[in-house]
């Protein structure tokens, strides 16, 4: 522990407390202006961009752009690369990390009030969700019919509010950071990352943001893969959901 | 001509059992996955060896076609092999994840480490190239 401190101490000049999580796949165009954005808006914390063996120059601009840059050898998926940044966090002390897309579709300035709502609510996680105030990029008419179904199945099995369930736009504390370096999805892991946390009896809430739609780039979700993920997600909820049985009947 | 195919099916047990060692020996095959194959081949002998085995189990399970249960055993069996295979993919899935993962941590922090002594370096080559130059005059 001590090395630790002594670690973060000296690599940066003041002990940060906050890592914003940039996961970015091939974001060359919007990459720049998105840290630029994230660190004027939240200086106080440091911003790591993970690579996610992008085949343009996202982790140059990225480096240029300041933030410091992990980058992965091959494409691991959004799950794979934002593990990276939490493990990145467990190692080096953090004590709160967030997740903020590499294409611009989140707001930096709506950070500060998550975190206020992270430590109001004494919780684990907070999720910005675009859906709680119903401002700003609403997402297109199919997928938010999929996403009104990934909300009403986590909301049923976890029992918590969710509107959200999606949204990449998240701050952890630390029990959620340990959490998730250990353990994380590797494909389309937003929605079964909240049962995971429930899982575990942590506890997450959400807060409302305004997303904008993409800066540049394509979702990673195509109409062709669509159902794949619709079948992907619930089928890994379910398991997921089921999982907590065991831990309990391990447990007694 | 029964006895020929019976023959026939012992000799490819024998030849794909003698395949499967090879591949262990050359070690392209591990151990681990090369004993599912073992036994498969070892039941492929046997059951050429003793037909009347497979007559004898379909007798006890009222199949009255005998071959239909050799179909069944051996799709089950490769089934169970595919999904021991799928498996291994999965587990080596999450390792490669682990690993990429591990590496790119650790590829950044000697960038970070590079970055903090240059001056620690500069000393190290000093340190260096004076005893080279030691070196050449003991010569």
């Amino acid at each position: 522990m001590r090395g630790m401190t002594f670690d973060r101490m000296t690599s940066y000049p003041g002990v940060k407390e906050t890592l914003i999580i940039v996961p970015s796949y091939n974001e060359a165009e919007g990459i720049s202006r998105v840290v630029a954005e994230i660190r004027s808006r939240i200086p106080y914390a440091d911003v790591v961009v993970v690579n996610d063996g992008s085949s343009d120059q996202t982790g140059r601009l990225a480096e240029e752009a300041g933030a410091l840059v992990i980058h992965l050898s091959t494409n691991l998926g959004i799950g794979g690369a934002v593990q990276t940044g939490y493990r990145y966090a467990a190692d080096n002390g953090y004590r709160y990390a967030a997740q903020i897309d590499g294409d611009g579709q989140h707001n930096p300035a709506d950070f500060e009030r998550m975190l206020d709502s992270l430590r109001a609510n004494d919780a684990d996680m907070v999720v910005g969700s675009r859906f709680l105030k119903r401002e700003g990029f609403q997402s297109t008419f199919a997928r938010k019919i999929g996403i009104d179904l990934f909300a009403k199945l986590v909301t049923g099995l976890t029992g918590r509010k969710v509107t959200d369930p999606t949204s990449g736009f998240r701050v952890c504390g630390r029990r959620a950071i340990d959490l998730f370096a250990q353990d994380y999805p590797t494909d389309y892991p937003e929605v079964e990352a909240l049962v995971l946390l429930d899982n575990r009896g942590f506890s997450f809430v959400e807060t409302p943001v305004v997303m904008n739609a993409r800066l540049a780039g394509t979702s990673s979700i195509s109409a062709l893969r669509s159902v794949y993920y619709m079948v992907k997600v619930v089928l890994a909820v379910f398991i997921a959901k089921s999982r907590k049985k065991k831990v309990l009947s391990t447990q007694l | 001509m029964n006895p020929d195919i019976y023959f026939v099916s012992f000799m490819i047990g024998i030849g794909f059992t003698g395949i499967v060692l090879h591949l262990i020996r050359a070690r392209k095959l591990r151990e681990q996955y090369a004993i599912l194959w073992l036994v498969l081949g070892a039941l492929m002998m046997a059951l050429s060896l003793f037909p009347a085995i497979l007559d004898r189990l379909a007798a006890s399970f009222n199949v009255s076609y005998a071959p239909s249960l050799l179909y069944l055993l051996a799709f089950v069996g490769v089934l169970f092999l595919l999904i021991h295979l799928s498996m291994a993919l999965s587990s080596l899935t999450s390792r490669v994840i682990m690993l990429t993962q591990t590496l790119a941590l650790q590829e950044q922090r000697i960038r970070k480490l590079e970055q903090r002594k240059p001056q620690s370096e500069e000393n190290f080559m000093r340190v260096w190239t004076d005893r080279t130059e030691m070196d050449d005059k003991s010569w």
